[in-house]
């Protein structure tokens, strides 16, 4: 019985490794591996024939046999495997949609199983190895003492495994790859490329794998071609999803619960007629489970959110108060522009060496055209430091195509973009933003699953504690820079009428929230040059009011906005002049009282718009500020 | 060289089982944008009530059309029970893969169960190997060369020439705006499931006619060459996957015939590895393959 308990807790540690690295790849950042078992095989392989000595009895042949120490066979076990996800990850991940990159990570698995399965003399073929020497040397020693040392052992590796997840989750590394996870555009658009970041956690939990599989052949001593099946990576998923991916205490109840509870139970239900054993029914358990999890609790039994380790404090109650009603319900109390609190500062303009004509963007002649279709052709226009420029024009004017192209996500096919006198046309989003350029989307951008503070706090430019290794060995690095963050965070928020909305997942924001957080989120990259995509689309009048409050402040603070609209109440009030732009061309520029009394935009733009409602008429200006 | 010739002879007899599959992915994923990760299993399926029917003691052709009709009645099952619910939720498609990583679980041991996991024996002897110039072929291999030339002829004029065929088009290319077209997009979507069934469970005899034998992981066993076919064809592209699968089908037997048999399938899958890093949105470009 006690030898029963002790096996049971030794698997259920070992394949608890299995399933915390699995939750390092796929719940954390998303990377979907089908065939996370091999990774495990190669460190079982590799263990096993470094540990081993040279072959002696004819017809079995492996590679290797270097006789090293156990510990040495494990550790390299885990390198090989985390070398050799990387390899697979640079030959697929970059490029694949997540789905598909899962189907081709078989591919590449199937053929390592291939050439294990066939090729003898690598760990001799599809017979496998025995006799793999015991972590205990030659000392003679029970089988049921034998199981309480690797059961120390392997406690010992997971209690590590759970605690490195740990730290990477609290760390800004975490963040990065949840970020990542949700939404890789958004990510780039703040200046954090996915490969480094999913690399590095591609390759721990690889190595975790690896380690996994060595512990393994230490403790069954034989490893063969058919102990890792495809079906082995499905059942630790399974183990993943149904405990709760991204908590990494989810990935021991799964492992502990569905791998190890579920093989119990189906020792004891009688065996079918027919030849089919209870392992059968037991899939098809897991199987059905599964559906139902991912339907009806697609986050688990134990969800990501309950892994909250801190507690955001409210804004002070005079931030609050500004902002309190939520934007959409009820008014924002707009009777006087108030000045506002501290975050006013918080948007950092840039080095203050001005251009000689204080021009901050320079667009010249920029043309673009998807496939045949010129959406800008020839567009060319200043915006000056400080100011609120509007971009304004009727639909397929090509505005937003012009945005994609500043914010570096669309390469300009010809002409140029200058900020600050320095070409970016082309660096791509990434590079751009770090140039200091920040936006917001045309359909708002929130990353669901996170909380609105880790929304807005992944944009915080050059955090520390964004590398693996950074997050998990120096943890008093970052852990004062995540309490300033988080406290910038909570007060642009705050500014912004979001502080009662803190802690609630981004995803169940209303449309009019989305907007304004994706400010405070592009306020938090401290930017020189704000890029917004039509803030006020589909927001409350009242919000619209806000945010037009909001932008005056920005620009205030030293921050040039570019701002896309088809409120013309808010432009009146939010931008210094428009920018008229039609099928791809400037129409013409200057105060949006002037442009809107230009013969040609009333032609191109108002002549239509104006049926439509999207502003009002002509007459009706002059309200606002 | 009449070496070469055979094996590509015996790459087309694949090739053409390869392609009734992928075609049938491909039209499904062209409507739902996933994959079906239990598809392997529709073709083993499919095989398994051919087989029945067939040792029941109908005729052979008839039985593999209740195969199709089986696999389509079980597809569109799925789409209703598993697959659309998540649709509707607009989740990612990861997620669907994994529900259908669990139907697969549930499909596979539910074969096990019922049938026994004790391989079947699907002889059909329709005469001896014959040659036809330089190939050797056995008249199962031109039954399957010719089912599916037919069967995908049809495919294509359907998609083609007739109203249901347009308003698959229009799903595919967009389905709200579709669906705000008066198109009834749940009735066009399962009905593609029905027609995706029937060219699985014949994709599924064909297989199990290739290798002679039929058990519960016949179909899943070859899922993932089938998926390599519709990867490396461009996902979501009928006749993309043809042309995948043509190039899997005879890289397959022709490594298989020049260096060792059993690499044969590792062979084409780094082919596809390779391939989609020159050419990561496949060979006829796929609508968001790319991240």
């Amino acid at each position: 019985m006690l030898y029963f308990l002790t096996d049971l807790m030794v698997l259920g540690s070992i394949n608890s490794i299995m399933v915390v690295g699995l939750n390092l790849q796929y719940g954390y950042a998303g990377l979907l591996n089908f065939a996370f078992y091999i990774y495990v095989a190669i460190g079982a392989y590799i263990a096993a024939v470094t540990t081993m000595g040279p072959s002696t009895t004819p017809g079995i042949s492996y590679a290797l046999g270097w006789t090293l120490p156990w510990w040495a066979g494990l550790i390299i076990g885990g390198l090989v495997s985390a070398a050799f996800g990387t390899l697979v990850f640079l030959l697929t991940v970059r490029r694949l949609r997540s789905d598909y990159l899962a189907i081709v990570t078989v591919a590449v698995a199937f053929i390592v199983w291939n050439l294990i399965d066939t090729y003898q003399p690598l760990f001799d073929g599809d017979t496998g190895l025995f006799n793999v020497p015991q972590i205990t040397g030659n000392a003679s020693i029970s089988t049921e003492g034998y199981s309480a040392i690797i059961l120390a052992l392997s406690a010992a590796c997971l209690a590590v495994s759970v605690w490195v997840s740990r730290r990477i989750f609290r760390s800004p590394f975490g963040r990065l790859l949840r970020s990542i996870r949700e939404d890789e555009q958004v990510t780039a658009a703040f200046g954090r490329a996915s490969w480094r970041p999913q690399i590095a956690v591609f390759m721990v939990g690889s190595f975790l794998a690896g380690i996994a599989g060595g512990l393994l052949i230490f403790y069954i001593s034989a490893w063969s071609p058919s102990a890792f099946l495809p079906l082995e990576s499905f059942i630790l998923l399974a183990a993943l999803i149904v405990g709760g991916s991204g908590n990494y205490w989810g990935s021991l109840l799964g492992a502990f619960v569905l791998i190890e509870g579920l093989g119990e139970i189906s020792r004891y239900v009688p065996s079918f007629g027919n030849g089919a054993d209870v392992g059968a029914l037991r899939q098809v358990v897991i199987g059905l489970v599964l559906i139902l999890m991912l339907r009806y609790r697609p986050e688990g039994i134990i969800p990501e959110r309950w892994l909250r380790w801190y507690r955001t404090r409210q804004p002070a109650p005079a931030a609050a108060g500004a902002a309190g009603p939520a934007p959409d319900g009820g008014p924002v109390p707009a009777a006087s522009p108030r000045p506002a609190p501290g975050p006013v500062a918080s948007p950092r303009p840039g080095p203050a060496a001005a251009g000689p004509d204080g021009v901050l963007l320079d667009i010249r002649d920029v043309t673009y055209s998807y496939g045949g279709a010129r959406a800008v052709a020839g567009c060319s226009f200043a915006v000056g430091r400080g100011t609120v420029t509007g971009l304004i024009g009727p639909n397929g004017a090509g505005k937003s195509t012009l945005v994609e192209i500043l914010s570096g996500r669309l390469a300009p096919q010809s002409g140029e973009v200058l900020l600050d006198g320095r070409s970016i046309g082309g660096l791509g989003p990434v590079a751009v933003s770090r140039l200091g350029v920040a936006r917001t989307f045309q359909t708002a951008r929130v990353l669901p699953q996170l909380p609105v503070i880790e929304n807005v706090m992944i944009a915080a430019p050059a955090q520390r504690g964004e590398g693996p290794l950074a997050a998990v060995l120096w943890q008093r690095g970052w852990r004062g820079q995540e309490t300033a963050l988080r406290e910038e965070a909570v007060e642009l928020l705050g500014w912004l009428g979001l502080g009662s909305h803190l802690d609630r997942p981004a995803g169940s924001l209303s449309g009019g929230q989305r907007r304004l957080m994706e400010i405070a989120r592009a306020l938090m990259a401290r930017p020189r040059l704000l890029l917004m995509d039509e803030p006020t689309a589909g927001v409350y009048p009242e919000t619209s009011q806000l945010i037009a409050r909001r932008v005056r402040e920005i620009a205030a603070a030293g921050v040039t906005v570019l701002v896309i609209a088809h409120n013309m109440t808010f432009l009146s009030w939010a931008a210094d002049d428009v920018v008229v732009m039609a099928e791809g061309r400037v129409l013409t520029r200057g105060p949006l009282q002037q442009a809107r009394e230009h013969k040609d935009v009333i032609a191109a733009y108002l002549g239509v718009a104006a049926g439509e409602s999207h502003g009002p008429r002509p007459s009706s200006v002059g309200g606002g500020e | 060289m009449s070496h070469l010739l055979q094996a590509i002879g015996f790459g087309v007899v694949t090739a053409s089982i390869v392609a009734l599959a992928a075609v049938a992915v491909s039209l499904q994923i062209s409507v739902t944008n996933f994959f079906n990760f239990a598809f392997g299993d529709f073709m083993s399926f499919g095989a398994y009530v051919a087989w029945t029917a067939n040792r029941e003691g109908v005729n052979f052709f008839l039985s593999v059309l209740l195969g199709g009709i089986a696999v389509g009645l079980l597809g569109m099952l799925a789409n209703r029970l598993v697959f659309r619910p998540f649709m509707r939720r607009r989740v990612r498609p990861v997620t669907l893969l994994i529900a259908g990583v669990g139907l697969s679980f549930v499909v596979q041991d539910a074969l096990i169960l019922i049938w026994s996991p004790a391989p079947r024996r699907f002889p059909l002897n329709l005469g001896q190997a014959m040659h036809l110039g330089p190939f050797l072929l056995t008249p199962g291999d031109l039954i399957m060369i010719g089912a599916s030339a037919v069967l995908l002829l049809l495919l294509h004029l359907m998609l083609g020439y007739t109203k249901f065929g347009k308003a698959i088009r229009a799903t595919s290319n967009n389905i709200d705006l579709a669906q705000s077209c008066g198109i009834n997009c749940d009735q066009v979507i399962s009905l593609t499931w029905f027609i995706a069934g029937l060219l699985t469970a014949v994709a599924g005899v064909g297989l199990v006619l290739q290798e002679s034998t039929l058990s519960p992981t016949t179909g899943f066993t070859e899922l993932f060459v089938i998926f390599g076919a519709v990867i490396l064809g461009g996902i979501g592209r009928p006749y993309g996957a043809m042309l995948g699968a043509l190039i899997v089908g005879v890289l397959t037997e022709v490594s298989g015939a020049y260096l060792n048999a059993a690499y044969k399938t590792s062979i084409a899958f780094g082919v596809v590895v390779v391939l989609l890093l020159f050419r990561p949105q496949g060979l006829i470009k796929a609508r968001g393959l790319i991240s």
